[in-house]
């Protein structure tokens, strides 16, 4: 099977390769990518969403309805890995897991996690609150505020971390941040807009329509946010401990 | 301010299946009427859009939020994605109705979570049918195959290593079809389907190296989801092994909906012309459709187990509906369009019976059928009918498909593909003889014979009668009237829908 | 702000460079954990291609999700299976 696995491999390879010969030069300002949709999001981007951030006009206004699905990719991804691999701990785990033991107190570590802990939360929010002005938003805002639970579980150990962020909070986070989004959607419809129009907003802010759009994606970008950080601190509770919740990484 | 319809469709299941997960303490039964509730309203919004669609003789653009394309997402319903939009309601809505008895047993634990996985798989097929933007369709696909891993492997025991298996594959297939539409977004800069069409028909890249090989990857990666026949490895272990509920679920609609996904590839974003005569694979393809209608069958024809039996059938009907299309005229198209509906219908009505005959025999293999017609007459009657749909006995729906794509195999002269059809109906006809001989005439076990032999007065009562349960009995019932419906009101369907979406270039 | 296709193209290469030998290592490598470091190397690396390219929100999102919760998670994963098994 292996070299038949090489052919069909090398094969792709080729493949892809041939498909170069007539691309674009790399980074060339006359390629169809730069010159069909390109201009109308960097000039108009800004007057119709107040977001300077092109790639977070795009993302979160133009494409909206993507990243409402790709939110929930995230949150179907936590959903699946929780109903295959949660089981009620049997006290005998059936699971063999080949970690090296734990010793000593890890008092160095520690010590740096409740340093680094705060700050990267406060990082995390930065960077989702400030998608509008540079590089960040939901997603990866999502995945720092995420990794701070992971980096305490790690540091401490997996229940201190879940007795701060229990289970059930969890899963209510990532159900939430995406209902959160696509509720912002459905607000938009009965105010009389397309689904997801943040325009819609605007007679329950108060605010022009352009001022709606650029709130409307703060709130999809909060909604994100919550979602992607939950779902990785579910995805880390029930890998790391194979599913029944007793020890972790 | 336009008509909203359109995206009740797929929101409705959506905040369904978000909320199915924040109610798991009230209890199964809210999270049953829950998903049952979200299926109707969902499937309502279908059969509206396509009433009008019907009506006004044209496709309904959505313009997701209010973004006019190629700048923002549109929804497109047009003749085509309306009627595969009704046939995933119904589809969804009939296995959710179905699925109360055996996804509790499958279930006993976080219910409510499978029926959000459950919902969400209904969501990303009907996004599917609904797209108007290759990669909206690519974020979609993945949200149906994530839950449809998730669903195929609660099955649990042999089925996780079955799902792993389906889930490289399906990896494979997304990514294929994310670098095709990758190069083919370097080549156009736009990624709406009718912007697209716009810009890949100049005269320029018609030629082009990199579309032909972009082009190649979406369909590869089409024909790995949807298992055609040198890449269907992964289907029959992952279907036959899963719980009934998702089973029922899955088979009939994660394979059609590939089909659908390849035609709009092949006509909405290339052109007919693009396909038959600038790559000339056509050919190939009816070998290849050949080649898995006719091993297809002969696996089926091998089985024992009657649920891995019916996932070779569902390897042979891929076959089908890729010879249609890639006939290149309007016999051939019509076939494989009806065909999806056709066999989505089929495919659930075969998948529903034999789940409610495991269900009250407990007993996967051939074995279960006997005597079948006496114990459980009705869930027998429906297995008749989906048996001689797929077989092609006129009037139930799998003849009249079968003819169109007979008859467009005959235009085109693809003589192959002609015998590989009549070949199949043949094997089908054999393997269902096989089965509906032990269901009719099979004996019961001894024990029901000698009780019938003491007690002569009670006559054909001593075989005990233990039809399926009500919630199993009603869907079943409505699928097997359903392939009959489909059957008689060929005509219209063809008329209405099927017609108006044929390709140009035919 | 203009950008010169020819500026660093030696910093290009030894990046992609890096990222074929961890591609090539992570497959070829005999432990699980280390593969599942040398794939965190491997995102890190693409995180630099796309910082080089000025997706500097692509660069992000990988340097989050590619180079630290993965790794983490494919670790937390890599634990259940045998390290010395022959796969």
């Amino acid at each position: 099977m292996k070299p038949f696995a090489r052919i069909i491999l090398f094969l792709c390879a080729v493949m892809m390769l041939t498909a170069t010969v007539d691309l674009p030069d790399w980074a060339d300002p006359g390629s169809p990518a730069s010159t069909h949709l390109s201009p109308g999001f960097i000039e108009q981007g800004y007057h119709e969403t107040a977001t300077p951030n092109v790639v977070t006009a795009v993302l979160a206004d133009y494409r909206s309805y993507d990243t409402l699905f790709e939110s929930v990719v995230v949150f179907a991804a936590s959903l699946v890995v929780m109903l295959v691999l949660r089981r009620t701990s049997t006290g005998t785990s059936r699971i063999k897991h080949f970690r090296p033991k734990r010793e000593g107190r890890d008092t160095i570590l520690r010590g740096a996690a409740q340093s680094i802990i705060p700050v990267m939360q406060i990082f995390a929010l930065y960077v989702l609150f400030h998608g509008h002005y540079s590089p960040g938003g939901g997603f990866q805002g999502g995945v720092i505020f995420g990794a701070s639970f992971i980096l305490l579980s790690l540091c401490y150990s997996l229940k201190f971390a879940m007795q701060r962020f229990k289970e059930k909070m969890v899963l209510i986070c990532c159900a939430c941040g995406a209902l959160l989004y696509a509720g912002i959607g459905a607000v938009c419809l009965a105010m009389g807009w397309n689904f997801l129009g943040y325009a819609g907003l605007a007679g329950l802010l108060g605010v022009t329509d352009v001022m709606a759009r650029s709130h409307g994606i703060l709130a999809v970008e909060a909604g994100v946010g919550i979602t992607v950080m939950a779902v990785m601190v579910s995805l880390y509770y029930d890998l790391a401990s194979g599913g029944d919740m007793e020890e972790g990484l | 301010m336009m008509d909203q319809t359109p995206v009740f469709i797929i929101a409705i299941p959506l905040f369904a299946s978000l909320l199915l997960t924040l109610i798991g303490p009230l209890g199964p039964r809210v999270a049953y009427g829950l998903l049952i509730g979200a299926l109707s309203l969902s499937l309502g919004a279908s059969l509206a859009t396509m009433v009008r669609v019907v009506q006004t003789g044209q496709a309904i653009h959505y313009y997701m939020g209010d973004w006019l394309p190629p700048m923002g997402i549109e929804l497109v319903i047009d003749h085509l994605s309306a009627a595969v939009l009704v046939m995933i309601g119904v589809c969804a809505l009939l296995s959710g109705i179905y699925s109360m008895h055996t996804a509790g047993q499958d279930n006993h634990d976080r219910l409510n979570n499978y029926y959000a996985l459950f919902s969400l798989l209904v969501t990303g097929l009907l996004g599917m049918a609904s797209a108007g933007d290759v990669f909206n369709l690519y974020v979609l696909l993945e949200i149906s195959a994530l839950a449809s891993y998730g669903l195929l492997a609660r099955g649990g025991g042999k089925a996780y290593f079955a799902t792993f298996k389906y889930l490289v594959m399906g990896t494979i297939g997304a990514c294929f079809y994310l670098l095709g539409v990758g190069y083919i977004y370097i080549m156009t800069g736009s990624l709406n389907m009718a912007d697209l069409a716009d810009i890949l028909s100049r005269e320029s890249l018609q030629e082009s190296v990199s579309i032909r090989i972009g082009f190649t990857l979406i369909i590869l990666g089409i024909w790995t989801k949807m298992a055609l026949f040198p890449l269907h490895a992964w289907l029959p272990n992952a279907y036959s092994r899963a719980g009934t509920a998702t089973a029922c679920l899955i088979a009939p609609l994660m394979t059609k909906v590939s089909v659908y996904i390849m035609l709009r590839m092949m006509f909405t974003v290339f052109s007919a012309d693009y396909i038959f005569n600038q790559i000339a694979w056509s050919s190939l393809v009816i070998y290849m459709a050949s080649a898995a209608v006719v091993l297809g069958m002969i696996t089926a024809f091998a089985q024992r187990d009657m649920r891995k039996m019916l996932t070779y059938i569902i390897v042979a009907e891929i076959g089908y509906m890729t010879g249609g299309a890639w006939l290149a005229n309007t016999a051939g198209y019509t076939g494989a369009v009806y065909h999806i509906l056709a066999d989505g219908l089929m495919t659930l009505s075969l998948f529903m019976a034999v789940g409610a005959i495991i269900y009250r025999t407990g007993d996967t293999s051939a074995n279960a059928m006997q005597g079948i017609f006496r114990r459980m007459p009705i869930t027998a009657a429906v297995f008749l009918i989906g048996a001689a749909s797929i077989v092609g006995i006129p009037p139930t729906c799998g003849f009249f498909s079968k003819w169109y794509l007979l008859q467009g195999a005959v235009q085109a002269g693809a003589w192959i593909f002609v015998a590989a059809l009549l070949i199949a109906g043949l094997m089908a006809a054999i393997i269902f003889f096989r089965l509906l001989e032990a269901a009719f005439f099979g004996n019961l076990d001894d024990e029901g014979l000698s009780v019938g032999h003491s007690a002569p007065h009670s006559g054909t009562g001593a075989v005990q009668m233990r039809e399926a349960p009500l919630t199993m009995l009603v869907p079943l019932a409505v699928a097997g009237a359903a392939l009959l419906g489909l059957g008689i009101y060929t005509n219209e369907v063809v008329t209405y829908l099927i017609r108006w979406s044929v390709p140009a270039g035919f | 702000m203009t950008w010169d296709a020819n500026l660093l193209w030696q910093f290009d290469m030894l990046i992609l460079l890096m990222m074929v030998i961890c591609a090539v290592a992570a497959l070829s490598l005999k432990g699980l954990v280390s593969s599942a470091v040398v794939t965190g190397a491997y995102s890190f690396f693409t995180c630099l291609m796309w910082t080089h390219m000025m997706a500097v929100d692509v660069a992000f999102t990988e340097a989050a999700v590619g180079a630290a919760v993965s790794t983490v998670i494919i670790v937390a994963t890599a634990q259940y299976i045998n390290p010395w098994s022959k796969d």
